[in-house]
Formats: C-alpha cells, sequence, structure tokens
C-alpha cells in the first residue's frame, strides 16, 4: 500500500536529481583530494618534525631529495609510513643497497611484496626518490 | 594529527555508514518480501532512514579515507584495488540516499525493485571495498 503523503518528487524526476547529487558528490571528493595532496607537504613537514623518532631537526633537503620527498610521501609512504620508518613496508633508514639496485626495486618491485612503480615514476622521479633515501639515517 | 589519528578516524568513520547501507539493505529486503502492510511501511521507514544517515555517513568515510590516503585517489596495489571499489560504492550509495529522501519512504512497487537491485549492486561493492580495506590493515 503506497502513502502518498511522505511522497514528494516523481520517481523520474528524483532519478536525475540523484545522478546529478552522486556526481557532484564525487567531483566534490575529488576536490577536496586535490587540496589534500597540494596541502601535504605544507602539513607533512611538521608531522615529521613532531614525530617522535625524528625529535631531532631533519637535515636540510637538496632540490632532488625534496622532490624526492614529495615523490615519497604520494606513493611509498602509505606502507613505509610518513617518516619512512616502516609500517606496512620495511624502514628505509640507513639502506644498505647500491642506487641501481634501489632503482631496480622501484621500477620492478617485488613479487607478492611490493608493486612496481616502473609505468608510474619515470627515471627522473627515480632518481629524485633514491636521493631522499639517502638522506634518512639514523 | 598523524597517520595514525586518521587511521582510526577512517576505520570508525567507515564501518559506521557500512553498517547502516547494509542495515538499510536489509529492512529493504524484508519490505520485499512482506506482506502485511503495516509491517512493510515500518520496514521501508527503517530503511529510508538508514540509508539517508548511511549515505551522510560515507562523506566522513571517504573525506577521512583521503586524507589518510594523502588525496590519493587512485594509488597502486592493495590501495588501488580498495579504490577500484570505494569510488563506484560511494557514488552509487550518495544516489541511492539522494533518490529516497526525494520520493520518500514509499516508492511504487516497480522503482522499488529496482532501487532494491541497485542497493544490492552498492553493498556488494561497499563490502568488496571493505574487504580490501581491511586486507590493507590485517592482510599481511
Amino acid at each position: 500500500m503506497r502513502d502518498k503523503s511522505v511522497k514528494n518528487w516523481s520517481e523520474g524526476k528524483a532519478f536525475l536529481v540523484a545522478i546529478c547529487a552522486s556526481g557532484t558528490a564525487l567531483a566534490v571528493m575529488f576536490g577536496v583530494a586535490t587540496v589534500v595532496r597540494n596541502g601535504q607537504s605544507a602539513i607533512s613537514i611538521p608531522a615529521f618534525a613532531t614525530s617522535a623518532q625524528a625529535a631531532m631537526k631533519p637535515p636540510e633537503l637538496t632540490v632532488d631529495a625534496t622532490q624526492g620527498r614529495h615523490l615519497f610521501l604520494m606513493n611509498c609512504a602509505h606502507c613505509h609510513g610518513d617518516d619512512a620508518r616502516g609500517d606496512e613496508g620495511p624502514d628505509l633508514h640507513d639502506l644498505h643497497r647500491s642506487d641501481a639496485r634501489i632503482h631496480e626495486v622501484i621500477t620492478a618491485g617485488i613479487k607478492g611484496e611490493m608493486p612496481s612503480f616502473g609505468k608510474k615514476l619515470g627515471d627522473p622521479d627515480v632518481q629524485h626518490l633514491i636521493a631522499y633515501l639517502r638522506t634518512l639515517h639514523g | 594529527m598523524n597517520s595514525l589519528f586518521w587511521e582510526r578516524a577512517h576505520g570508525g568513520l567507515t564501518h559506521l555508514p557500512i553498517a547502516l547501507i547494509f542495515a538499510a539493505g536489509f529492512f529493504d529486503a524484508l519490505a520485499f518480501f512482506c506482506r502485511r502492510s503495516s509491517k512493510l511501511r515500518e520496514f521501508k521507514a527503517m530503511g529510508y532512514w538508514l540509508v539517508i544517515i548511511g549515505g551522510l555517513g560515507s562523506f566522513g568515510a571517504v573525506f577521512s579515507g583521503l586524507v589518510l590516503s594523502k588525496g590519493v585517489i587512485g594509488g597502486t596495489g592493495a590501495v588501488l584495488r580498495h579504490h577500484y571499489f570505494v569510488w563506484p560504492a560511494f557514488t552509487l550509495i550518495v544516489g541511492l540516499a539522494t533518490w529516497r529522501f526525494l520520493v520518500g519512504r514509499d516508492p511504487s512497487r516497480r522503482a522499488f525493485n529496482l532501487y532494491l537491485a541497485t542497493m544490492l549492486i552498492g553493498c556488494s561493492l561497499m563490502g568488496a571495498a571493505g574487504f580490501f580495506g581491511g586486507e590493507m590493515l590485517l592482510g599481511h
């Protein structure tokens, strides 16, 4: 039995509005994502500086390493942690691996453990990342 | 606020809308099978309010997830798998909640059946998103 008193809109019109609403919601969230991404470098540095392990002031970074840090936060921090101290993935401080080996791991990944970034990151990006990883000590 | 805060916030803010949307689907399914008009109206009213509150709650879940993933829409590996399902589920749930809000508690039988079928798809997508989200925390 239908209750006409609570029916406000025609179903067809409501359907069109619902499609617009869901599209708008998606667009808004993608906009939020862009804002979060752009604000990331601004908010991540204080977060890095205030973490317990990084009580010491972070070292000055070269231009390459700064770009590498940004790439790290965008691509690697999910698994290795914001401060690269390890989370799902291992701690990346004091890596005893050659640049070539690090390059290979980043681009090819590790089967079953780490995804490949070869398609997403170009050679200069990987070099920036390596430059950043080389600044991680202690 | 650090990643740990957002990880916990995302966990809390995500499970509430998931539960509400599943419950909305459950009560609407009961309404679909129910023959008694008094019960049918109650089940539909439950489904109506639950999907609206769940739809509103989904914004908090997605926002906290975006902050946690540092604004990454796609990502790689487990994050990408999670996002493959999150975005369609979010879009569908917002659309369903909006439609239900505008149409009211008691749509026509045919429209309600279509709504319920779409809700089933939305719940499946949301379940898959939740599964792969959980895999990121517990799957290793």
